[in-house]
C-alpha cells in the first residue's frame, strides 16, 4: 500500500520536475536563511553567519538531487535522457543510423511478411477458429491404385461420424456445384458449395448479415435458400444490405438469399454462395458406402486428441467391413480404412517444406542482417571509444555506459521496426497482387495479425540480443587508462569480432545463393519437360449444364455440335482438359481376361469431341482418331494411350482388342493408341493409362464440360451464346497458362530465394565494405610507412583486396559445409536437380568472391591514394 | 523524529523541524540540515505529512509541514515498535548484567 502511494507520486512527481525542483531551492534559501540569522544573532559578522549556515546545511544541489531521486523515477529520467541524448547521436551520424534502420527494416520486413503468409497457411488459417480441432475425413485405399488418401467420403459415413456427439461437437460435409446466375446483364457462372447445417459451425464462422442454414432447411426439396460469400456479395450485388429476403435466379430456378458471411471462409470449396447440401435418406443409405464424393470436416470436442477420433474411425471401418454392405465383401481386401487428417494438412495441402525452406531463408537474411548491424555498431563505439572512456574517467558509473549504449539499440530497433512492418506490409501486399492466385495456398491476405507481430517482437528481440549485446559488451569494457594506452590493441580484438561476422554473413549469403541457384536450375529443367501435346495458342474454357434443362444426352450432343460448328474445326469439348484439376478415372475389364491376375484395370478416363487429338496435337502412334462415325448407335470405340497399352498389351497390338467399361453393359473396340500426356504436373508423371471414350457416342451427362480451341475467348462466348443464351462460360485459360500456373508454386518458392539470395549478398557485400574500409582507416600509418619505404600503390590495393578476399573464400567453405548439412530438405523440393551440382556452385562461388573483390576495391583504392607523408604526420 | 516533533509542535517548516531535532538530541544529533529534505519526500509520499505554502518569521515564502492522521497512526506503530524493541533488548541487557 505504502509502496503503491509512493510509486504514484513518484510518477506525478517524475512530469514536473523542473516545478518540484524550483519548490525544493526555494525552500533551502528560507532555510539557509533563517539558520544566517540565528547566527547573526548568537553574534556573528554577517559573511561568516551565511558561511556557517551554508556548512551547516550542506550542499544544496546534493540534497537536491538526492530529493529529486526519492521523489521521481530517476530512472526513467535517466533513461528518457538517454534517448534524448541517442536521439541526438544519431542524428549526427545519418549515414550510420540509415544502413542500420535499413538493413533492419528489409529483414525484419521480409521476415514479416513471410512469417504473416506461413501463419496464415499453416498456423492459423483465416476466418477458422481453432482450426487444431478440426480434422478431414479421409478414406484409405492400400491396394487399389494409389489411393492412400482420398480426400472425399461417403454419405453414411458422414451420417454416422455427425451421430457420434461424444467425439465430435460438429460434422459437416460439402459438395461443390457449378450455378449460371441469370439474374445480371449476362448470364454468369458462380461456383456453389453445397453444404450441411452445421458447416459454419464447424469452422467457427459467423454470417456478417442474416444467417446460415437450418437443419430443417438442409432437407431435400425443402428450403431454396442461399447464402452469399462477401465477394459474390460487393461485387454482385454492390454490397446491398437489402439483398436478405431477395429471390434470386440460380440455373433458371429461385432461391432466397438469407445470409452473407463474413470474408474468410470461402477458398473452402471456392465457394461464391453456399447452399444446403440436403442429402435424402437414400443418399445416406447403405448402398452408398464406397461412393466417395463428400468433403467432410469434423470439428472435435475441446481436449479431446486426433489420435482419439482415428481409434474411433478405424473401430468404425473395421465395423462397415463386416457390416454387409453391398461393396463390403470387395473392399475387405483392398486395405481400406477411413482416417482423420488435420485441417491445415488437408485444406492446405503439402506446401509445409518449401513454407518453412522460405521461413529458413528469411531466418537467414535475419542473421546476416545482424551480424552486419553488429558490425556497424562495433565500429561506431569503437570510434566513440575515446568519448566514452573520458566519460567513465569523469565517473559515469558502467551501468550509465551501458545505458547509453543501449538507448541507441533500442531506438534503431524501434525505428527499424516501424519501418520494417511497413515494408512488410507493403511486401505482402505487392505480393499478394504480382503473384497469380492460383500459385500460393488459398485464403491469403496481406494482413499483420497478433501472431505476426509477436512474431516480428520476438524477431527484434533476438536481433537485439545479437546487434545489441555484443557491442555493448565490448564497449563497456572500456576504461580510460586502456583507451588512451593500449586503444590499438582493443581496436584489433574488434577487428576480429568483425571478420568472424563478415566471415558468416558471406557463408550464409552462399547458402542461399546454392539454394537458389539448385531451384533455378531444377526449373528450367521442368520447364523442358514436354507434356506431350502442344499447348501453344490453345484457349480452353469451362461450362457448365444446368442439370434442370440438360436432362439427356442428346440435348447435350446438340448444344456441343451446335457451339463447334461456330467455332475453328480443330476445336474440342472434353470432360476436361489437361491442368485443369483432377481427371475422372475408372476401372475397366478386358475381354477374354479374369480380373484376378495382371495389374488392377484401371486408368484416367476423359471424353472427348473428336478434334479434340487435333487440338493440342497429340500424336496417334497407331490406328485412327474419333470421327463423325462414333456416334450413338455405331460400334462402342475407345482410344487408349502408349501408357495403356504398354501396360495392358505389352508386346501386343492392342488395336481391336476389346474392354467394357464397369458400368457400361457393351464391350468397346481399341481403334487408336495416343502418346501419353501429363494431366496435372510436369514435375510428377502419374505413369497411369488413359482411356478416350468418344463423346457423343457414350449417353452420359456431364455437369461440366470443357472446350479446347486455337480461337480466341470471345469466339467461344459468341459460339456458346448462340448455341444457349442462357450458358455462361468460366475459367477461361489459355493451355500454356495452365501449365505454366502448375509450376506456379515452385516459381514462387524460386523467386523468393532468389530475392532473399540478393538481398544477402547485398548485405554481406555491405559487411565486408564496411569491415575493409575501417580496416584501411585503422592502417592509415601503416600503409603510410608502407609507401614511405617504397611499395608500390598497386601493391597497396592488392594488399587491402586479398584481406576481403581471404574473409570471403573462409565464407565459401563455411557456406558450402553448412550447403551439405542443409542439402537434403532443399533437395526434396528439386526436379531432378542436386544441390552440389559442379556448375550452380561455382556460379555461386564466383557472384560471391567478385563481390567481395568489388566491395574491397573501393576502401582499396583509398589506400593506394593514401597520402605517406600526412598518414605519418596525422599520428 | 519528524513526525513526534510534528505532532507536539504542530505545522512546521524545514528549519524548524531541524532545530527541534537538535534541540531535542541536545547536541547529540549534529546533522546536516539539507539531509532532512529527502526525509521529508519520502513521508509526504508515504502520506504521513502533508506540506503548504506558508511566510516564516523572517517573512520569506516557506512550506510548513505538518502530520495527518495516517501519519499519526504511524507514528504510534513506530512508537511500539520501538519500545518493544527496546524492552526485548532492555532484557537481554539485564541478563547479561546479571551472569
Amino acid at each position: 500500500m505504502k509502496f503503491l502511494r509512493r510509486l504514484v507520486s513518484r510518477i506525478a512527481a517524475a512530469f514536473s520536475i523542473h516545478r518540484e525542483d524550483r519548490r525544493f531551492s526555494s525552500e533551502f534559501d528560507t532555510h539557509i536563511d533563517l539558520l544566517t540569522q540565528e547566527n547573526i544573532r548568537a553574534g556573528m559578522e554577517p559573511a561568516e553567519a551565511h558561511r556557517q549556515a551554508a556548512l551547516k546545511f550542506g550542499t544544496p544541489s546534493l540534497a537536491l538531487e538526492t530529493c529529486r531521486e526519492q521523489r521521481g523515477l530517476p530512472r526513467l529520467e535517466a533513461f528518457t535522457r538517454d534517448l534524448r541524448h541517442a536521439f541526438r547521436a544519431l542524428r549526427k551520424a545519418p549515414g550510420f543510423s540509415l544502413s542500420v534502420v535499413l538493413t533492419l527494416a528489409i529483414a525484419l520486413g521480409a521476415n514479416t511478411a513471410i512469417f504473416s503468409l506461413v501463419n496464415q497457411a499453416l498456423l492459423h488459417p483465416n476466418g477458422i477458429d481453432h482450426p487444431e480441432r478440426i480434422i478431414s475425413i479421409r478414406e484409405h485405399y492400400g491396394k487399389l491404385l494409389n489411393l492412400t488418401d482420398l480426400g472425399a467420403t461417403s454419405g453414411p459415413v458422414f451420417a454416422a461420424i455427425r451421430a457420434e456427439r461424444s467425439l465430435f461437437e460438429h460434422t459437416a460435409a460439402l459438395s461443390g456445384l457449378y450455378l449460371t446466375y441469370t439474374g445480371g446483364s449476362r448470364p454468369e457462372h458462380l461456383q456453389a458449395a453445397q453444404v450441411s447445417s452445421e458447416w459454419f459451425d464447424v469452422l467457427g464462422a459467423k454470417p456478417l448479415l442474416g444467417r446460415t442454414f437450418t437443419p430443417e432447411e438442409d432437407q431435400p426439396n425443402v428450403g431454396r435458400v442461399a447464402v452469399l460469400s462477401y465477394s459474390t456479395w460487393t461485387k454482385r450485388f454492390g454490397a446491398d444490405p437489402s439483398v436478405l429476403g431477395r429471390t434470386i435466379e440460380l440455373d433458371l430456378q429461385p432461391w432466397t438469399i438469407i445470409g452473407v458471411m463474413k470474408p474468410g471462409i470461402e477458398w473452402l470449396g471456392e465457394a461464391d454462395l453456399w447452399l444446403p447440401l440436403a442429402l435424402s435418406s437414400a443418399d445416406i443409405g447403405p448402398q452408398e458406402n464406397f461412393h466417395q464424393h463428400l468433403f467432410v470436416l469434423a470439428r472435435l470436442r475441446p481436449g479431446l486428441l486426433q489420435a482419439q477420433a482415428n481409434a474411433w474411425l478405424r473401430l468404425f471401418s473395421s465395423r462397415v467391413l463386416t457390416s454387409g454392405v453391398p461393396g463390403a465383401k470387395d473392399t475387405a481386401s483392398l486395405d481400406w480404412y477411413i482416417f482423420p487428417k488435420s485441417f491445415v494438412n488437408a485444406a492446405i495441402g503439402d506446401t509445409r517444406t518449401p513454407t518453412l525452406l522460405l521461413l529458413a531463408a528469411v531466418g537467414i537474411v535475419l542473421l546476416i542482417a545482424s551480424a552486419n548491424i553488429a558490425g556497424l555498431m562495433l565500429a561506431r563505439n569503437a570510434m566513440r571509444s575515446n568519448e566514452l572512456a573520458l566519460q567513465a574517467a569523469l565517473g559515469a558509473s558502467r551501468g550509465r555506459l551501458l545505458g547509453r549504449v543501449a538507448a541507441e539499440s533500442l531506438l534503431l530497433a524501434g525505428f527499424g521496426t516501424a519501418a520494417g512492418l511497413g515494408l512488410a506490409w507493403i511486401g505482402m501486399r505487392t505480393l499478394l497482387l504480382w503473384v497469380p492466385k492460383t500459385e500460393l495456398p488459398r485464403g491469403l491476405n496481406a494482413q499483420l495479425d497478433i501472431y505476426t507481430l509477436a512474431f516480428t517482437a520476438a524477431a527484434v528481440a533476438i536481433t537485439g540480443v545479437l546487434f545489441g549485446i555484443l557491442p555493448a559488451w565490448q564497449s563497456s569494457a572500456v576504461s580510460f587508462a586502456a583507451s588512451a594506452n593500449a586503444g590499438s590493441r582493443i581496436v584489433s580484438a574488434r577487428q576480429k569480432t568483425r571478420s568472424t561476422l563478415v566471415v558468416l554473413e558471406a557463408a550464409l549469403a552462399l547458402v542461399l545463393m546454392v539454394g537458389a541457384g539448385a531451384l533455378l536450375r531444377s526449373f528450367i529443367q521442368l520447364e523442358q519437360v514436354h507434356p506431350g501435346f502442344d499447348a501453344r495458342r490453345v484457349m480452353t474454357a469451362s461450362i457448365s449444364f444446368p442439370a434442370s434443362r440438360y436432362n439427356n444426352p442428346q440435348t447435350q450432343s446438340a448444344f456441343y455440335q451446335a457451339m463447334l460448328d461456330r467455332l475453328p474445326a480443330d476445336s474440342a469439348i472434353a470432360s476436361d482438359v489437361p491442368f485443369s484439376g483432377g481427371i475422372n478415372s475408372g476401372g475397366f475389364e478386358i475381354r477374354g481376361r479374369t480380373s484376378s491376375n495382371g495389374p488392377p484395370t484401371h486408368a484416367d478416363v476423359r471424353y472427348v469431341s473428336p478434334a479434340f487429338f487435333d487440338a493440342l496435337h497429340i500424336p496417334l502412334k497407331r490406328g485412327r482418331a474419333f470421327s463423325a462415325v462414333d456416334r450413338i448407335g455405331t460400334e462402342c470405340a475407345v482410344i487408349i494411350d502408349a501408357n495403356m497399352a504398354g501396360q495392358f498389351w505389352p508386346g501386343e497390338d492392342p488395336i481391336g482388342k476389346q474392354l467394357r467399361p464397369i458400368g457400361l453393359s457393351r464391350w468397346c473396340t481399341i481403334v487408336g493408341v495416343a502418346g501419353h500426356i501429363l494431366q496435372s504436373d510436369l514435375a510428377l508423371d502419374s505413369g497411369r493409362g488413359t482411356l478416350y471414350y468418344a463423346l457423343y457416342q457414350i449417353p452420359r451427362i456431364f455437369p461440366v464440360a470443357s472446350i479446347v480451341t486455337h480461337g480466341s475467348t470471345d469466339a467461344i462466348r459468341a459460339a456458346v451464346a448462340s448455341a444457349d443464351p442462357s450458358e455462361a462460360i468460366f475459367d477461361t485459360k489459355s493451355l500454356a497458362d495452365r501449365v505454366a500456373g502448375s509450376l506456379g508454386s515452385r516459381r514462387f518458392l524460386l523467386q523468393m530465394m532468389a530475392s532473399f539470395a540478393i538481398v544477402a549478398l547485398f548485405l554481406s557485400a555491405l559487411g565486408l565494405y564496411g569491415v575493409i574500409s575501417y580496416a584501411v582507416g585503422q592502417r592509415r600509418r601503416e600503409i603510410g610507412v608502407r609507401m614511405a619505404l617504397g611499395a608500390q600503390r598497386v601493391a597497396v590495393s592488392r594488399m587491402i583486396v586479398a584481406e576481403g578476399l581471404r574473409l570471403a573464400l573462409i565464407g565459401v567453405a563455411l557456406g558450402l559445409a553448412i550447403a551439405a548439412g542443409l542439402a537434403h530438405t532443399i533437395e526434396s523440393q528439386l526436379y531432378e536437380a542436386r544441390v552440389f551440382d559442379m556448375r550452380t556452385v561455382s556460379i555461386a562461388v564466383t557472384i560471391l568472391v567478385a563481390v567481395a573483390v568489388a566491395a574491397s576495391f573501393f576502401p582499396a583504392r583509398r589506400a593506394a591514394s593514401v597520402d605517406p607523408m600526412s598518414a605519418l604526420r596525422c599520428e | 523524529m519528524v513526525l513526534t516533533t510534528l505532532e507536539v509542535l504542530g505545522p512546521q517548516h524545514g528549519y524548524g523541524i531541524a532545530k527541534r531535532v537538535e534541540q531535542t538530541g541536545g547536541g547529540a544529533i549534529d546533522i546536516n540540515h539539507g539531509t532532512l529534505y529527502p526525509v521529508l519526500v519520502k513521508l509526504e509520499q508515504e502520506g504521513a505529512i502533508r506540506s503548504e505554502w506558508g511566510v516564516s518569521e523572517n517573512n520569506r515564502k516557506a512550506r510548513f509541514y505538518s502530520i495527518t492522521r495516517a501519519g499519526r497512526k504511524q507514528l504510534l506503530a513506530e512508537q511500539r515498535r520501538w519500545e518493544e524493541t527496546t524492552r526485548i533488548m532492555g532484557q537481554f541487557f539485564a541478563l547479561r548484567s546479571k551472569a
